[in-house]
Formats: structure tokens, sequence, C-alpha cells
């Protein structure tokens, strides 16, 4: 496989692509962003297809949209079908640029010349071919390269047009055909599709959901696209009915050489249909790899879980299975460092906890019910976080008699709490100090970010574990026969 | 000897619920929709069975029609035999509307009010109590303007009223004679397990089970005889704001009135379909006896109870609540105490349908059935609530009748398996036959057409050619004959009957391939 990637070429790369909605209310402007798609990056060959897969919310629809600049993306740049050599040039640029970046040991100033000089040549280059830099005038020629099809078949079709309008219309509005050469042309694709002439002179409302979901895929490909981002194309069918349009997008892809972007939740689906895989999880890939290598060697923890709570249609197998605990969090207000720590059955101290996250255990800790310990404190007034600074102050009612005596018993607590089940985030307590006689502040440990890193060829994953941080050994990490 | 043991057998073996010959058809104007035709199975104690199909195969119209919660119209129930726990509860269909098919499009159906009313009198104490339903969107399904502690207690402070009352007269009237008895007895039980037993029987007999704690607490706490008694007695009495017992006793009696008159009307019911006049005659004359006395005796109270309702059920609501929270610790939910009284938009969808869960375990049925409950939630999710359906069931040992399209869900959850084909069931085996086993070309199409893990890239998927059939005009004879590849010409005149194989007695197909009986049509 990876020989052949040598040979084919690149048709669609996709740079830091980020996109935040405002939460606006009222009079005041924005009140927060929600990160819906906070920084992907990838690259297509020629004829392949990259599954994305993930819950509920965590992006997979925006990532689409955006790529096809149906909402405008907040930042990242989009290069589709270039000449071969322009292709290359801005992939090295772009990792290039991407390298600087995440340098650590230069200073600001050396960073910032470094950049400029790479944007100089990069700058032009984007303006000129980016997707989400060009003007909307030009788009129109782009909307040829890649079209949509989208999950729900029962919406995305006219109920007014006929389907020989429906078909036709891509046509009509991005190309110069005659009318002769648009008729001709429908009736090629409808029978390509699996569907007959008089079915052309049909309403939607009187096909199937299969045979809309064909209608909905022949005007995608009437205008040979050279990529198709399929949306859930296949979630609102019934399964007989989805195993033909799987097959039949197939038999298209061989036949045409088209790159897919498929995006599903159903993971099943993605094993058989994509060349390789993204996993997300609120707006981050967490973890990019050949299908095979992910659904065999999976690395991220999450992928892990998410594997695992597939149901196998086969009653004698049985898995292990991680059950997540908790809900996805939100992503107007997305956990620290890694996204994925605060459920993550083997997260490490460095993973990114932080005031936001301890605050309601470090309550739970100082309730005299649960620590018998805590009585000889006085009363608390209130827990105040400060998620900017990152730390925890407590206000007590009473002046503390002996500060440092409170201080050890705090230490003592903490200690006691970090050794039971789930206690990992109370080692990411870096000190506790009391800065007056009634008050006292907790601050953290520096947490680290993961970066989407090659673990081996073609295997991005995003987790601390495979990064050396210098925080914490690779035999410290709890839990870690999980991932074994 | 050996007689007893075979009926422990039979016990054992008893279906809790069994649906025999059902027919439901909707009467819509574009014609007469056979949704079911002729659906049976069985279904017995602490058994899972799963229905799969494709949507539109009448999976979700079985369920409803065994809660006999098909809306009408435009649909009836038109045929069959619904049995839960040995009572048919359509055992009067014919008698509640007469349907005269004058053509497709031209039905006249003529209802009985009176017997409606009787009918939905009796359904309404099985729902909920017997039998009880976990609904496919959760979001969909609860109340958005009230708060989902008040919904857990609507089905509670339906079902359990009697048992409630006894609770709080057992209460108030307690003497310190029992007091006494109650704790030197305990003292005497030393297992730590046996005593909390004993103690948790003690108070959710008296209704004070949140105090259980600290009764246990007390016992171990080595305080004098008088400290303790002290103590239970503050526990006890520290219950009562003005409680009027008159009153309770007297809900207690309206209930226990309305109960006598559902076993009444059961027993009609019963008594009735196997037309015994002179049962008939009796019963009607001892219902008719019971509603002239309770008219007489409790006129006043139903005037009373209509005005200050919300007074005098300040007691249960404390209990019922009590009893709710205790459901949604039940269901794995964090902050039982936080969630009981938020609304649904504030819960995710996983949080939603745990409690649609504790709800319809409200009042322990014995049938659950679960009506694709994780279609609408993640896959992390559905880990979780299969996880907490599986523990659910050994707790509480209900049969669950679970209806889904996805197979994966299906080989984890079910005992055995019913595969639907537009409103026919065409197989139904052990879960282990179904998938190594198939038998039916339908269930064998449906096997090979789901994309498995271990499907690889490069694989074409075998479908089945075609789509479900339109059910107002469905194909003569098998329903499936149009899409099977090893029709016959036996299929398209005459319709195969659910059979047992030869080799496998637990293994039952609908295919002339295996058997030639023909189902009757009368």
């Amino acid at each position: 496989m990876s020989d052949n990637n040598e040979k084919r070429n690149i048709v669609l790369y996709v740079s830091h692509i980020k996109k935040y909605f405002d939460i606006s209310s009222g009079l005041k402007k924005s009140k927060g962003k929600v990160r819906a798609l906070d920084d992907v990056t990838f690259s297509l060959y020629e004829g392949e297809t990259i599954g994305v897969v993930g819950e509920t919310g965590c992006g997979k629809t925006t990532l689409g949209r955006s790529l096809l600049r149906l909402i405008e993306p907040t930042a990242g740049d989009v290069y589709v079908n270039l000449p071969q050599e322009i292709m290359n040039s801005i992939i090295n640029l772009e990792q290039r640029l991407n390298e600087i970046v995440d340098q650590d040991n230069v200073s600001k100033e050396d960073k910032n010349e470094q950049i400029k000089e790479v944007l100089k040549e990069l700058g032009p280059l984007r303006k000129k071919y980016s997707l989400t830099k060009i003007h909307k005038r030009e788009m129109k020629e782009y909307r040829k390269l890649m079209q949509p099809v989208f999950q729900d078949p029962y919406s995305s079709l006219d109920p007014r047009m006929l389907v020989k309008d429906i078909i036709a219309e891509p046509m009509k509005l991005l190309t110069k055909m005659s009318s002769q050469e648009i008729f001709k042309r429908t009736l090629d694709i409808i029978q390509e599709i699996g569907l007959s002439e008089d079915h052309l002179y049909r309403f939607p409302h009187e096909f199937s959901g299969g045979q809309r979901q064909r209608i909905g895929i022949a005007r995608s490909l009437v205008i040979d696209p050279k990529v198709l981002v399929l949306d859930e194309p296949t979630s609102a069918l019934d399964v007989s009915v989805q195993a033909q349009i799987l097959n039949l997008m197939r038999s298209i892809q061989q036949e045409r050489n088209i790159s897919f972007i498929f995006i599903s939740h159903h993971l099943s689906v993605i094993r058989m249909m994509a060349d390789k895989v993204a996993v997300m999880y609120l707006g981050k890939a967490v973890e990019i790899a050949e299908t095979n290598a992910l659904f065999t060697k999976m690395l991220h923890p999450y992928t892990r879980a998410l594997l695992s709570a597939i149901p196998i249609p086969d009653p004698k197998t049985k898995i292990n299975r991680i059950i997540l605990e908790g809900e996805i969090p939100s992503p107007s207000n997305p956990p620290n460092g890694c996204h994925f720590h605060p459920r993550c059955p083997v997260a490490m101290k460095n993973c990114g906890w932080s005031a936001q996250d301890l605050a309601q255990p470090i309550r739970e800790m100082l309730d005299p019910f649960r620590n018998p310990e805590s009585e000889s404190f006085p009363r608390i007034i209130r827990i105040v976080t400060d998620n900017d600074e990152n730390k925890i102050e407590i206000d007590f009612e009473d002046i503390l008699s002996e500060p440092q005596e409170s201080v050890r018993a705090i230490n003592n607590l903490i200690q006691k709490e970090s050794r039971l089940k789930g206690g990992i985030k109370f080692l990411a307590i870096d000190k506790v100090e009391a800065i007056s006689a009634d008050k006292i502040v907790i601050t953290f440990i520096k947490y680290d970010v993961p970066k989407l890193k090659e673990v081996s060829k073609g295997h991005f994953v995003s987790c601390l574990i495979y990064e050396d941080t210098g925080q914490v050994k690779r035999d410290e990490v709890p839990n870690a026969e999980i991932l074994a | 000897m050996i007689v007893e043991e075979e009926n422990l057998k039979k016990i054992e073996n008893y279906p809790y619920l069994s649906v025999e010959g059902l027919v439901t058809q909707f009467f819509t104007s574009g014609g007469i929709v056979k949704a079911l035709d002729g659906v049976s199975f069985n279904i017995k104690k602490g058994e899972v069975m799963g229905l799969v199909g494709e949507s539109g195969c009448g999976k979700s119209v079985t369920a409803t029609s065994v809660m006999d919660l098909i809306p009408d119209p435009p649909g009836r129930i038109v045929k069959g035999k619904i049995i839960i726990d040995g009572f048919n509860i359509i055992g009067d269909i014919n008698k509640l509307a007469k349907i005269k098919v004058k053509s497709e499009k031209n039905v006249i159906i003529k209802r009985n009010r009176k017997l409606i009313k009787r009918h939905n009198f009796i359904l309404s104490k099985i729902r909920g109590r017997t039998i009880s339903m976990i609904f496919q969107e959760p979001s969909l399904s609860l109340n958005p303007v009230m708060s989902v502690g008040k919904q857990i207690m609507e089905p509670i402070l339906l079902h359990n009223r009697i048992e409630i009352s006894n609770s709080i007269i057992r209460r108030e009237t307690i003497t310190k004679e029992q007091i006494r008895t109650f704790y030197t007895e305990a003292l005497k039980i030393k297992d730590a397990m046996e005593r909390r037993k004993y103690v948790n029987q003690w108070t959710n007999m008296f209704g004070v089970a949140e105090s259980q704690d600290s009764i246990l607490e007390l016992f171990n706490s080595q305080a004098s005889s008088d400290q303790i008694e002290r103590d239970l007695e503050n526990f006890l009495f520290g219950e009562i704001e003005g409680t009027n017992l008159r009153v309770i006793e007297k809900v207690r009696d309206y209930y226990k009135t309305q109960e006598e008159l559902f076993k009444l009307h059961t027993t009609l019911l019963m008594a009735e379909e196997n037309a015994d006049s002179e049962l008939i005659e009796k019963i009607s004359m001892e219902i008719r006896n019971l509603q002239r006395k309770s008219n007489k005796e409790l006129f006043g109270f139903k005037i009373t109870y209509k005005f200050l309702r919300k007074r005098i059920d300040i007691p249960y609501v404390k209990e019922a609540r009590r009893r709710a929270l205790e459901l949604l610790k039940l269901v794995n939910i964090a902050g039982a105490e936080r969630v009981i009284d938020s609304y649904p938009h504030e819960l995710s969808g996983g949080m939603q349908q745990r409690v649609m869960i504790a709800m319809a375990l409200s009042s322990k049925p014995k049938i659950l059935i679960a009506d694709e409950p994780t279609t609408a939630l993640d896959v992390t999710t559905q880990a979780q609530i299969l996880e907490l359906i599986k523990e659910l069931k050994i707790v509480t040992g209900t049969s669950i009748l679970f209806i889904t399209h996805d197979l994966g869900v299906v080989a984890e959850m079910c005992d055995k398996i019913g595969i639907m084909y537009a409103g026919n069931l065409v197989e139904e085996a052990p879960v282990n036959d179904i998938f190594y086993n198939p038998k039916h070309p339908y269930t064998i199409g449906l096997l090979k057409s789901i994309p498995r893990s271990d499907v690889k890239r490069g694989d074409i998927l075998e479908s089945i050619p075609g789509s479900v059939p339109n059910l107002i005009t469905p194909p003569s004879g098998c329903r499936f004959h149009p899409r099977c590849s090893f029709k016959m010409d036996i299929c398209e005149t005459n319709k195969p009957k659910l059979v047992e194989l030869d080799d496998n007695k637990n293994q039952k197909v609908a295919c002339f391939l295996f058997s030639r009986e023909v189902e009757s049509s009368e």
C-alpha cells in the first residue's frame, strides 16, 4: 500500500482547519466559543477513502461542511486537486511552518522571524490555492471538484423537482453543457447507479430511502468530482439496503478513482469502506491510521473504548469492554490538556487535570462525612476556582488556628485520596499554601497538551502515553494493562 | 414428590408473556395496512427475547400491541391472544368494536363505548405494573414540563397506594412493645448482613427506609437499651406532621375497592371468554354490589379527595419521592439528589434513557418491553445502557422483550431471537442457532448484509435485492417470496406456518423449504 502512495497523487490536503462557533446572547456579542472543530490536519490520495468516526458532537459533520466551505471555517487551509509540484511544495511549506511553531527551545523572536520567512513563500500560495482563502466567486470552479452526499435522503432532495432536474442541476449551474448533453449525461448516470430511464420522470416521494440515496449519489457524481464528502450516507437506511448502497459506492470508486471522505459513527461500515481512519473526539483528531492498523493495533485509549463498545453480531465472542464513565463534555468549555482525560481509564497526572476538574473532588474530600479528619477545620464558606490562573481557593469562616498544621492535614488527605480509585487527579496537585489566616490556595503542576505525532509509519496518535514529556515515566501509567 | 417436581418444572417453563396469532391492522384512507399478520411467541420467566427486522416489519407494532397501546383510530388489534401472566388482556377484543369491511378504503368501525371503558380500566391496572415499556426516543417520551422526579413518582403513586398506606398506618400506630421486640430481635442477630436484611425489612414495612443506616449505626454503637429505644422513637415519630390516619385509611379503602373491582372484572372477562353463564351472572352481581357499597360509603370521601387531593397526598408523595430516589440510584445516575429535581432537557441522552428505565421498573414489572432503547444513543453510551439492562435483569429477574434492528445488540443481550419480516415472524430460535445455523432465507440474507467488524476492505457485502414491501398490498403467500432466491411455486399461493424443525425442537422456521405446513387462513 505504501509503495503505491508514492506514485499516487495527493488530491486533497487539509491543514489545521478550525471552526469555532460564537455563543452570542443579547447585547453582548460573544459569550464564548464552541470549538466544534479544533485543528485537524490530514491528506488524501487519489482513489483513497478516509473514514471519520466519533460520537455525536465530536465535529465530524462540521469537518465535512468546512471542507466544502458550506460553513466558513475560522482558520486553516484546504487544498484540492493541484498540480503535483505545487501540492508538494505547499505540503512541505506547511509542514515546515508546523515544525517551527512546535519548537520549544527557541526564543520567541527567532520563532517569529522563521515563521515570517516561511510565510513569505507560503502566503501567496495560500491566497491563490487555499479554498478557505480564495474569493467566493472562484469557489465555483472548486465545487466541481468536491461534492457532498448528505445523511438524510428524505430531506436532501427537493420534493418539487423531477429526478431528471435534480440530477441535471449541478451541470446547469457549474458547467456550460448544452441541454442535449445534459440529458444524455443524466441518462448515463441514472443507469450507472442502478435505476432506469422511467425513474427520471418521477418525484422524490415516489422512491424508497435506498433509491433516494442513489439519486443523491447520482447528483453528486454527475459532474465528475475528484472528492466526495459522504456525511453518514447510510445511517438513515436499513441494513439490507445499506449493503446495496455501500457496494454501489465501492464500485463507483473503483471505476472512477474518486477519493472519499466517509463520515460515519458506524465503525464496522468504516472498517469495510475506508483505507485510513481518523478518530475524532471533541473537535480534535485523536488518532489517524490505516484501517487495519487502527482496528488491530489501536493506540489511543479513546479508540480502544470506542471499538470495544461496538456490539459484535456473534454470540460466542465475548469482548473485554471498556465502559467509559460519564458523558462527552461540552465543547464550549472543553477540559484542559488532553480533552479525553476526565473519562480516560489510563489518565496520568500531567494529562490536564486542573482547577475545573478538581473543585468538586476537593469539596467532597473536605466533607467531614467522607473524611472525619477534616472536622478540625472551620466551616468552609466557599471554594473558588480560578480557571485562568489554574488554582483553587478555599475560604474558611474562621481563622485557622495553626495554618501550617492545616496545610499538612490537607496534604495528608490529598495523599489518602490519591490512593483511592480514580485518585490520579489528586497527584496533579502541586502545592497547598495558606496565603492568609483564613484562606488556603491549591495550585497544580503544569499539564502537557498532547500533539498528533507519528508513532509508526502512517499511524498518528495524540496521547501523552506515547510522548516523552519528562513528567511521567512510561511504566508509571496507571491501569496500563488496559492498553496491552 | 415427583408430582411436586413436575409442578415446579411447569412453573419454571410457564410463559409470563405469550402471544398467539396476533393480527393488527391500520385502517387508513389509503387502504388497510396489514401490519401484523399472525404473530405468536412465548417469553418465559427471566428470559430475554429479541425481535429483529428492518424498519416497517412490525417490531414496534408488536410491542405496542402487547401493551395494547395501538392508536385507535386508525389502528386496531383484530384477532389474537395476548396472555400476560395467565390473563388474556384482549379477551374481549371482538366485542369492543364491530369492524365492517366494505372495501379496502371503506371500513366502518362501530365501537362499544361501555365495554371500551371497562377494557381501559382493566388495562390501566396492568400497564406499568405487570408489564412496562422503555421507549425508543427518550427525549420525546419524557414530559418536558415536569421534573423527572415527578414523572417517576407518577406510576409509583398510581400502583402502590395500598402498600404505602399500610406502611404509613403501621408507622403511626406503632406501640412501644413493637419497638422493643424489634430492637431486641435485631440485637440478637450477630451477622452484619443478616442484621442489615432484617432492619431493611422492618424499615420498609414502616416506611422509614431512609433512616435504615442511622438505625444500623445505632445498633453498632453499643448504646444502652433506653438510649436505643428513645432514638428509635425519634426516627419513627419524627415523621408525624399531623397526618390524619382516618383519611389515610379512607384512601386505602378507596384503592382497595378499585383493586377488588379490577380482580372481579378480570374474572368476569375470563368467564365471558369461556362462556360460563353462571359465573358471569354471579360476578356481575358482585360487581354491582361492590359498586353500590363503595358509592354509599366512600361518596363523601371521593368529593373531599377531589378537592383536597394535594393535601391528602403529602405523605404519599413523600414516600414516592423516596422510592424514586432509590430507583435513580438503582440505574446508576450520578448525583441522584440533584437529578430528581431537574427537567428532561437538562439531562443528556444517556441519562434520559436511565430515567426512562427507572420509570419502567418503578412497580417491579414481570415483563419489560424495550423498544429500541439504544438506537438514539452513541456507541459508548449504548454500551453503558446495555450493561445496565443486563445488571437489572439479574437483580430484578424480569423477562424482557428486546426490540432492535442491531444484530450486534441482540447477540449480546438475548437468549432467543425472533426475526420479523413484513408483519410475520419468519424464524424463532436460540441466539446461537440464529447466528450459526440460520434457516430462513431472509435471516441468512440479513446476517450476510451486516458490515461485521471482521469484513475487510475489498470484500463485497451480500445484500438482499429489492426493498420491504408496502403492507397495504402485501405479496400473496409468503410475504418474502419476491425477494427470495429460493422461491418455489407454492410460495406465491400459500403462507408457510411457523413450525419446529425436525432436528432441533427449539428452532422454528416459517418456510416451505423446511416444512410443507400451510398456515390456515380463516
